[in-house]
């Protein structure tokens, strides 16, 4: 499970005491663990003696608290999460992290899960108590909507290796509807439309055809942030492609730019 | 019945817990695997039913160009959305109307096929599935 306050060798701490902590608090959770069992069933009853279980139990627990508590490195935040501008074309952010163990650290490997990101480290040793982060660069491209981006941190002699997550919440920059207007090769050259919904505060301003042979009109609908794209082919005898350059402005006049595309389909 | 010794029952209770994680580990390792879930999700297409297609899907390969270059599915194209601009003109040239069109990547989540499906489905030229399991199941046909 990731953990948001970036504090998980704490919490493995104070879900660890029985484990870790004196000879004195072992038996009276023996005891607690006993009575719990006399009171559900007795041994006799039960065919399994639960009360036997205990010493397997704790067993498990330790090797469960102590596996969690054993990670050298404290992190400040484990998931970052981000929502870049509209013009921004990366969403960078910085894991900060502490060497909080007595032995230098060693991280071997941070190894981004997609290659949309990428995440550089400063040096791979650190000395007890020093501070580091590992920066981590999101390309954002064309993608829309919430992006969850991780990266693997191997730490020498650590095993499972520390997940870091990146979220980043993209705008939807624009709806259209379709995005490609297309004639089989012969039919009627009659206009198309595309539905173009922005974001509010969001104005379209221009809209231009890479190939002269589809002519584009542009018409406000309703609302102020609905526009209707009309595209017309100059015929349909021959295969023909254009990408039509939506162009927009938001309302502190950074420009935007969408693409369509239309298309005459060979035979 | 004779009682066994406390330490030869802590043994027997220690052995049936891990007896009981085993099972467990069993069932998660056949019901989630690496590849994702084995059970197709909405929106996927089983390789067995992608290869019954007719005509032939068109593939796209939603990996990195170095994985593309690498390796692909025979006749694949190349889209991701680090590079949809450049790219996507070329699948349109090659994806006639109604011809199904299958994604496929490298990601646990198919994640990056999922993403390319979504804005492939906005062009409205024909149905867009995620190949279950992605290349790892293509590999090992």
């Amino acid at each position: 499970m990731l953990d948001k306050s970036g504090t998980a060798s704490k919490s493995g701490k104070s879900h660890g005491a029985p484990a870790c902590g004196s000879m004195a608090s072992v038996c009276k959770f023996r005891e607690v663990w006993r009575s719990f069992f006399r009171r559900n069933g007795s041994p006799a009853s039960i065919p399994l003696e639960m009360n036997h279980l205990f010493f397997p139990f704790l067993a498990l627990l330790g090797m469960l608290t102590c596996a969690q508590a054993q990670s050298a490195l404290r992190w400040d935040k484990k998931v970052i999460e981000l929502q870049p501008g509209p013009t921004e074309k990366t969403a960078r952010a910085d894991f900060n992290f502490t060497n909080t163990s007595q032995k230098p650290v060693v991280i071997d490997r941070v190894k981004p899960s997609c290659g949309c990101t990428t995440a550089a480290l400063e040096k791979k040793s650190y000395q007890p108590g020093e501070k580091g982060h590992i920066t981590a660069v999101f390309t954002l491209g064309s993608r829309k909507g919430d992006q969850a981006k991780s990266i693997r941190v191997d730490v020498r002699g650590e095993n499972p290796a520390t997940l870091l997550t990146l979220v980043t919440h993209i705008g939807e920059p624009a709806r259209l509807e379709p995005s490609l207007v297309f004639w089989r090769a012969g039919e009627a050259p009659r206009p198309k439309t595309i539905s173009v919904k922005l974001p509010p505060g969001v104005r379209l301003t221009r809209v231009s055809s890479s190939d002269p042979k589809f002519a584009t009109t542009l018409e406000p609908v309703g609302e102020q942030s609905e526009y209707k794209i009309s595209v017309t082919p100059e015929g349909t005898a021959k295969k023909a492609m254009a990408v039509l350059n939506i162009q927009a402005v938001t309302r502190s006049n950074e420009p935007r730019t969408f693409q369509a595309y239309a298309q005459v389909k060979g035979p | 019945m004779a009682r066994l010794p406390q330490w030869q029952t802590v043994l027997k209770q220690a052995g049936i817990l891990l007896l009981a994680s085993g099972l467990a580990a069993t069932v998660a390792a056949f019901s989630i695997s690496l590849d994702g879930p084995n059970v197709i999700q909405e929106g996927e297409i089983a390789l067995a039913d992608a290869l019954l297609r007719q005509p032939p899907p068109l593939w796209i390969d939603a990996r990195s160009e170095a994985e593309y270059r690498n390796e692909h599915i025979p006749g694949a194209l190349l889209l991701n959305t680090e590079e949809w601009e450049a790219l996507v003109t070329r699948v349109l040239e090659k994806w006639e109307p109604e011809r199904t069109a299958v994604v496929y990547c490298s990601a646990p989540g198919a994640q990056a096929s999922r993403e390319v499906a979504a804005r492939l489905r906005d062009f409205r030229l024909g149905p867009v599935f995620v190949l279950h399991g992605g290349w790892n199941v293509w590999k090992r046909k």
